[in-house]
């Protein structure tokens, strides 16, 4: 359950231009202010794209898990 | 002004998201979604979407159109039947993807056509695509050594042949000769991609996998890869491939020599 403050937060972040300037700037203190846990943040700081998807896609209930990828 | 004279209510906008969910959404964007009476939205995966419901809450998801195994050409009309639909009943929507929709979607052009043979007043507005976020992230300006730019599908099934000189960007490489929705990548379209860049580039070329973030945070993908070793390259479904060029390009001393005339000669 605490790993759904991940998907929270990217949202916070995604709806936030500021936030997301502050955690750029000092991303521990935004963190740390949002709730996350430790593991957490050191997720979010050093996850490779592949961890990140994985967490959220974890989060996400239908499991939908097709790319939407664009047709031409 | 409908065909026959009449104005009709009802619009269709289509925005681009942008690769990084949110924070690359523009001014212009962000009123379009605002304003509208409603937002469908369509996003690549599961990146952030919240905010698009905080924008306009009447905000609904196209995704439950890419169920798995279906026909692309089936989703394509699908997601272009849903926009109008709702521009049908007079209202004013604003359509939100990721990128740019005006690239390698053929689906938001389609609904723009659709839209204006209908009456109704459509556009696009352009967005962020993953092209130029590769661009930043590869540190690859196109006016340098210029630009070569293929669907993978395309490239191979019309049998593409690039100035190998001239940087190379391969789109959509987990779809190769793909006709329905899935979630895995199609290894052996990459295998037969890899030959054929082989053949061209020489077997102990590298190339690079990217993939652009669409988080708010983290690193973008960039990993290099030998041509010959594509198949078992670690590609997810929004991977690009990039091919370095293999030569230096030179220049054309008649050319040169005309263009030095023709400097003179303007200077005069």
């Amino acid at each position: 359950m605490a790993d759904r403050h991940i998907k929270d937060f990217l949202n916070f972040l995604a709806d936030n231009p500021d936030q997301e300037k502050r955690f750029d700037e000092n991303p521990d203190r935004v963190m740390t202010e949002f709730g996350l846990t430790a593991d957490q943040q050191k997720i979010v700081k050093h996850g490779t794209l592949k961890q990140i998807r994985k967490i959220i896609k974890g989060e996400t209930s239908s499991g939908f898990d097709v790319y939407m990828i664009k047709m031409k | 002004m409908a065909a026959g004279g009449q104005d009709r209510t009802g619009s269709l906008t289509i925005v681009g998201g942008g690769i990084r969910a949110g924070l690359h959404l523009t001014q212009e964007a962000r009123v379009r979604i605002e304003r509208a009476s409603k937002v469908l939205y369509l996003l690549a995966e599961h990146a952030p979407a919240a905010w698009i419901a905080r924008l306009n809450p009447s905000a609904e998801s196209l995704a439950p159109l890419y169920q798995p195994g279906r026909d692309h050409a089936e989703v394509y009309e699908a997601l272009v039947n849903a926009m109008l639909d709702w521009v049908r009943r007079g209202e004013d929507v604003c359509v939100v993807t990721y990128g740019n929709p005006a690239v390698l979607d053929q689906s938001s052009h389609e609904a723009v056509r659709c839209a204006h043979a209908e009456g109704f007043p459509a556009k696009i507005l352009p967005g962020i695509s993953a092209m130029d976020c590769l661009f930043v992230d590869l540190g690859l300006d196109p006016g340098e050594e210029g630009l070569q730019s293929f669907d993978a599908t395309d490239f191979l099934a019309f049998r593409k042949a690039p100035d190998t000189s001239v940087p190379l960007i391969l789109w959509q490489i987990s779809v190769i000769g793909d006709t329905r929705t899935g979630g895995t990548v199609n290894r052996e379209g990459l295998r037969i991609l890899g030959e054929r860049l082989t053949e061209l580039y020489g077997e102990d070329h590298e190339a690079i996998v990217y993939e652009a973030t669409p988080f708010p945070v983290g690193r973008p993908l960039i990993e290099s890869c030998l041509l010959k070793g594509l198949a078992e390259a670690e590609v997810s479904g929004m991977s690009t491939l990039f091919v370095p060029p293999a030569s230096k390009a030179t220049p054309d001393p008649a050319m040169v020599e005309l263009l030095a005339a023709s400097d003179a000669f303007h200077a005069e």
